[in-house]
């Protein structure tokens, strides 16, 4: 990144709402030296012990497209719990001659596919109406996850699996600015542990241990994420220094 | 300039600077710095510069007008103005007292 602007990343989000842009430009004017880089990184430490701003509350007003949203993703962690379930509790022991029963296994393939057209709709909805809180790589990643499921469906269970992985683990960052962290966070490790257990990294028994991840972490954090979206976008925010009004006034900024 | 900057801490030397640099009129960041570094000799660092920024908007000291682009000019506020006159005429007495005493030496 240009001009040591990435150093504003260690500055907390409501600082970098409020000072951002302008150190951001006053660096592309006067590209910082190296004791400059030291100064930036001291007024990020200040910045994070003697916070200067105060943020009004986030401002969440769902819409029905939200709660729908919330709903798909709800439903898509359910149905992949559902599904991973029922194929942990049908399958028979390794080394048996015994058949899962057919109807069973219809049905949890079943569900799984209904639960994965519900995660691209989720994944579609986040790419488009949450783009100004994902930012372009969050709806580019949101977009390569949903084809990772696409794939998956299509039967490339593996190509799926990377993308899924990749994009998940890309869409993070910027997916915890639309759900709590912990929930990014979450789905980004369940499905880590999944695509391992894909590939047998994690687990002796790979098949065991990938339907138990899937129906005990991976199904969980996408509930939980459905859950998290009901809350709907937030408005933009609204960020001032402590004790005073709204930055910015009428006056016009006649010498400058 | 302990009691008007005093809470500032070791932001006080900064922040006098930036207040004496909109005392001409409003400037945005890089304004303040390249005017600072003229007037006084001593060049602000980016993080030093907005760490006063927003102590002395914080203390109602300095207001934000509404950004040019990506710019955004601060300009004294009468509070301000009024902290400014005391500092620089506290300054200007103490320098004026340590320069006589020192003639008064020789």
């Amino acid at each position: 990144m240009a001009a040591g602007t990435w150093l504003l990343r260690l500055y907390p989000e409501t600082w970098r709402a409020r000072y951002g842009a302008e150190l951001t430009d006053l660096l592309l004017a006067r590209p910082p030296s190296p004791r400059d880089r030291l100064d930036i990184l001291r007024g990020a430490v200040d910045a994070r012990l003697n916070p200067q701003l105060t943020e009004e509350p986030v401002l969440r007003v769902p819409t029905a497209a939200d709660r729908l949203l919330a709903l798909a993703g709800f439903m898509a962690g359910s149905l992949f719990t559902i599904w991973a379930s029922i194929i942990a509790v049908s399958t028979p022991p390794w080394g048996s001659m015994a058949l899962a029963d057919e109807g069973l296994m219809a049905a949890a393939y079943g569900a799984g596919l209904v639960g994965m057209i519900f995660a691209i709709c989720v994944l579609v909805g986040l790419a488009t109406r949450y783009v100004d809180e994902l930012g372009s790589l969050g709806a580019v990643a949101a977009i390569v996850v949903a084809g990772g499921f696409f794939f998956a469906i299509g039967g490339a269970s593996i190509v799926g699996l990377l993308l899924l992985m990749g994009g998940t683990i890309a869409i993070g960052p910027a997916l915890a600015r639309v759900v709590h962290p912990l929930v990014a966070a979450f789905l980004a490790l369940a499905t880590v542990l999944l695509a391992l257990a894909m590939f047998g990294f994690v687990g002796s028994d790979g098949q065991a241990t990938f339907w138990l991840l899937f129906g005990g972490s991976f199904g969980p954090a996408w509930m939980m994420l459905g859950f998290s979206l009901r809350h709907g976008r937030r408005a933009d925010r609204i960020v001032t220094a402590a004790g005073m009004g709204q930055p910015g006034t009428s006056a016009s900024p006649a010498g400058v | 300039m302990n009691q008007q900057l005093g809470d500032i801490g070791r932001f006080a030397e900064p922040s006098l600077f930036i207040l004496a640099s909109l005392g001409e009129g409003p400037k945005h960041g890089y304004a303040i710095m390249t005017d600072v570094e003229a007037i006084s000799g001593q060049r602000l660092g980016p993080g030093t510069l907005y760490a006063a920024l927003a102590r002395l908007e914080k203390r109602g000291l300095i207001e934000a007008l509404e950004p040019e682009d990506r710019r955004r000019p601060y300009r004294l506020t009468g509070v301000g103005q009024t902290t400014l006159q005391t500092l620089l005429e506290g300054l200007s007495s103490f320098a004026q007292t340590g320069l006589r005493r020192l003639q008064r030496a020789r």
